[in-house]
């Protein structure tokens, strides 16, 4: 296979102080990869954690006071440690070199972003052994999270760390922007981008809005807590309890868009490698994103409505509308495969089920758009389904069909097909056995986040279902980490383009040389290694617009 | 056509198994599918939200079935065969197709959202002079309601001019989390007259949530709420506090008992003439004592 590497791709290989002191995107990238599929294996425990408890009725592995730290802290750990962190390491990895770049605009603000990362998960993890991790769920509602309900240093601990991710993420998303509106190669036009990089984008125009308004709110929360601030604290003239419920949705739930847009951007790539055609509806796709985002920040109150303080009509309107730029995503990518010539690798078996997840995640989110059934299920395991739909089905889905495609590119061998055929199915069957149930749950009244329920409540049997398939789900991750171990030891050689790729990180080695190419294919659609694949294939090229 | 038919019968096949594996759940299953999801209505307003749900699943559904459909079909049908090289047809969009798609979801989230706004009046209505009041109080990690005659704020029970006019419900409290030592209150409403209830936090935010009633309220310190609702079914519902409010969180459960009127009138006349056990004053700055452990416990105010 024909290699435009400057050097030999041994020499990427290097030392720990290499890995240490690195301002290559790529190896940042896949710092980030490694640092959130560690965190992933963590939070998964605590997943475990909680579901092993509610399996039957009765507290028999823990107290209340872990089981209510197990939940704050996977979902924490979830959130801000794996999923936003792992669709940034996908960017890092595959902005640059899908736009043609040498690397990221910023490469030593790239390495601070990265390295906040690990620093702040260890401080939030250091609360255990100091005396118990937060434990008010990730939300952190005032004032169940002021001093005098939450003793102890875990709530301070997981302040201070999310005020770094949150630095982290600003940092990230500047030099994103930075990097795709000035470090375009020539002929890499708007809208020649690969969508992945439009919902990079997009994403990075919602964290600079959204995330110094969480950072705010972490930092007034932790002056209530521990300066006598009277912000959000009740029990203080002035302290107004609904309002870091605003502050922190204003971010939060945008948060959800940027955990989903980047999941739907590695989607928009496998799903037209596999079926050989481009993505159907390219711009509609492009405004349908930047819909998303711009919509993402007139729904937060949707958390609110059982509250009794919001505008109910307007929330409700705007958070059904949301629904219409994901449809028409779904369709068009629906749209992409017909008529297509799909193979089922594993990341396109990925790709396949982050559509047909995602969908129930987005259906039983109309459901609470509804508020009169938001009355109904909010703040019931209905939510708990709701939400793993979208990132679990989603985002998660789309993040190991992104593994599965780029691992190639990234170490230059590919992951073996057979194990990660066994890794889908397993996680497929367990995400479903999980989650599915809880929507029973929530439709007949159980509340989220309690240890324990009552042995007469009709809970019992849907509750050992969603355990089982949470095991289901640890035990198919097996597979995966053998596959990883043994890939990295030693797979099948990749090729610079292992799968027919579209865009331009398939234009060099694999793994890419250090500042990526020596030369670029010319760039005249949003698919230049497909044009330059089929240079000579007439219909192939009349057909392009 | 025997390719598609067979295709059919497959997928026939795949449907019948599901429905088979449904069955087969329900059947060694303590879950009742039928009356649980969600609960039926015990409450004009619950019945309200109930009639918007179904509206909502069914279409919810009709679009689960088309894409999931879609999907299905595309996956089986557009598989590349084994050496076929040669590239389909590259289109690269339709703007009919996006139009259609665009302004049909449209059509339908606008229409859900009407219906959902209609039922929002419905069930928020109020009416000013609700025939029962009754206060609320939440704390960790227990509920108490408070029944004051008319002319008197419920607050103002442990007024001393209020003496023995106020019957207030409490439950036991979870002594060291222990699920047996440990009883919910019950709130006794009239069936088919509408009950108001004044909500009020003493320490951080709670939910009281019935499911068979299909709603829930947060209650915040400093933002006292005020629900109605007019239960229309005579039964002993469960509640509980849907908001994470802290260590013993999953014991804030009670009941709601909805009973004929002459019912509800003997219950409280018994509550307002106990074999008084001086109980704690109700008051907005202080839960009061737990009441005697075992059966729900109900006690007068002092």
């Amino acid at each position: 296979m024909a290699t435009t590497a400057l050097r030999p791709a041994a020499t990427y290989r290097t030392g720990l102080y290499e890995w240490l002191t690195t301002t290559d995107h790529k190896k940042i990238g896949i710092l980030y990869t490694f640092n959130s599929l560690i965190l992933f294996l963590i939070g998964g425990m605590f997943a475990l954690a909680v579901r092993t408890e509610l399996a039957q009725p009765g507290l028999q592995f823990m107290t209340e006071a872990t089981y209510n730290q197990m939940f704050t802290m996977h979902a924490s750990v979830m959130i801000f440690w794996v999923v936003i962190p792992f669709l940034a390491g996908f960017g890092n990895y595959l902005v640059p070199l899908m736009i043609g770049a040498p690397d990221m605009a910023f490469p030593r603000i790239n390495a601070l972003s990265f390295w906040l990362l690990p620093l702040s998960a260890m401080i939030a993890m250091i609360g255990f052994p100091l005396g118990g991790a937060a434990a008010e769920g990730w939300t952190s509602y005032s004032p169940l999270a002021q001093s005098k309900f939450s003793t102890g240093p875990g709530t301070d601990l997981w302040i201070v760390a999310l005020t770094l991710v949150g630095t982290s993420s600003i940092l990230g998303a500047i030099n994103f922007l930075v990097t795709i509106f000035k470090m375009r190669a020539p002929g890499m036009t708007l809208f020649r981008m690969p969508v992945f990089v439009w919902t990079i984008m997009v994403t990075s125009v919602l964290v600079l809005m959204g995330t110094p308004v969480l950072t705010s709110a972490l930092i007034m929360l932790y002056i209530d807590r521990n300066f006598g601030g009277s912000f959000f604290n009740t029990a203080l003239a002035g302290g107004n309890a609904i309002l870091w419920q605003n502050v922190f949705w204003f971010y939060s739930h945008p948060a959800v868009y940027i955990m989903i847009l980047p999941a739907m951007g590695i989607v928009s790539e496998v799903i037209p490698t596999f079926s050989r055609k481009p993505l159907f509806g390219y711009k509609a796709f492009v405004f349908a994103t930047a819909g998303i985002g711009a919509l993402g920040f007139s729904v937060w109150a949707h958390h609110m409505f059982t509250t009794g303080s919001v505008y109910l009509p307007f929330f409700s309107l705007m958070t059904f509308l949301i629904a219409v730029p994901t449809g028409v995503k779904m369709f068009n990518w629906v749209a992409t495969m017909f008529r297509g010539k799909l193979r089922f690798t594993t990341a396109m078996l990925y790709a396949v089920g982050f559509l047909s997840l995602f969908l129930i995640g987005g259906i039983n989110g109309a459901f609470l758009a509804s508020v009169p059934v938001d009355y109904h299920v909010h703040a019931t395991y209905f939510i708990v389904a709701h939400i793993h739909y979208v990132l679990f089905g989603g985002s998660i889905m789309g993040i190991f069909a992104g593994l599965y495609y780029w691992w190639p590119k990234m170490f230059g061998r590919k992951l073996n097909e057979g194990l990660g055929k066994i890794h889908f199915v397993g996680i497929f069957i367990g995400m479903n056995l999980t989650f599915f149930p809880m929507h029973l749950l929530g439709l007949s009244g159980m509340p989220r986040r309690i240890a324990d329920y009552s042995a007469t409540a009709g809970w019992n049997d849907l509750n050992l279902l969603a355990t089982i398939g949470g095991f289901t789900i640890a035990v198919s991750m097996l597979p995966f980490l053998w596959n990883a171990f043994i890939t990295l030891r030693g797979g099948e050689p990749a090729g610079d383009d292992p799968w027919e790729g579209n865009t331009l990180e398939w234009a060099t080695s694999s793994p890419p040389p250090p500042y990526n190419f020596d030369h670029l294919p010319p760039i005249r659609s949003e698919r230049p290694v497909f044009d330059r694949r089929h240079a000579n294939d007439a219909p192939a090229l009349t057909a392009g617009h | 056509m025997g390719l598609t038919a067979k295709r059919w019968a497959r997928r026939a096949g795949a449907v019948a198994a599901l429905g088979a594996l449904a069955v087969l759940l329900s059947a060694c299953s303590d879950f009742n599918l039928r009356t649980a999801v969600p609960p039926d209505a015990a409450s004009v307003q619950g019945q309200a939200s109930r009639n918007i749900y179904d509206i909502v699943f069914v279409i919810g559904a009709a679009v689960f079935f088309l894409v999931e459909g879609l999907i299905l079909f595309a996956v089986l049908r557009y598989r590349r065969r084994a050496g076929d090289d040669e590239l389909p047809p590259q289109i690269h969009g339709n703007n009919r197709l996006e139009i259609i798609w665009t302004a049909i979801p449209i059509a339908i989230v606008l229409a859900l959202f009407v219906l959902s706004w209609q039922t929002l009046n419905t069930v928020d209505a109020r009416t000013p002079t609700p025939p029962v009041r009754i206060g609320v109080i939440a704390y960790q990690w227990q509920w108490e309601f408070v029944y004051a005659p008319d002319g008197v704020r419920w607050e103002d029970c442990g007024v001393p001019a209020n003496k023995g006019k106020c019957v207030t419900v409490v439950g036991t409290p979870p002594a060291g989390g222990d699920r047996s030592k440990w009883t919910p209150p019950t709130m006794h409403v009239p069936l088919d007259e509408t009950v108001e209830l004044q909500m009020h936090s003493l320490d951080v935010i709670h939910s009281f949530y019935v499911p068979a009633f299909l709603y829930q309220r947060d209650i915040t310190p400093r933002k006292d709420q005020v629900i109605q609702f007019t239960a229309d079914r005579i039964g002993i519902y469960r509640g509980q506090c849907t908001q994470f409010c802290g260590l013993y969180h999953q014991f804030m459960e009670f009941q709601v008992k909805v009973e004929p009127k002459a019912d509800y009138v003997a219950w409280l006349q018994q509550e307002l003439t106990p074999p008084s056990p001086p109980s704690a004053v109700p008051s907005a700055n202080g839960p009061s004592a737990s009441g005697p452990a075992g059966s729900p416990a109900a006690s007068s105010a002092p």
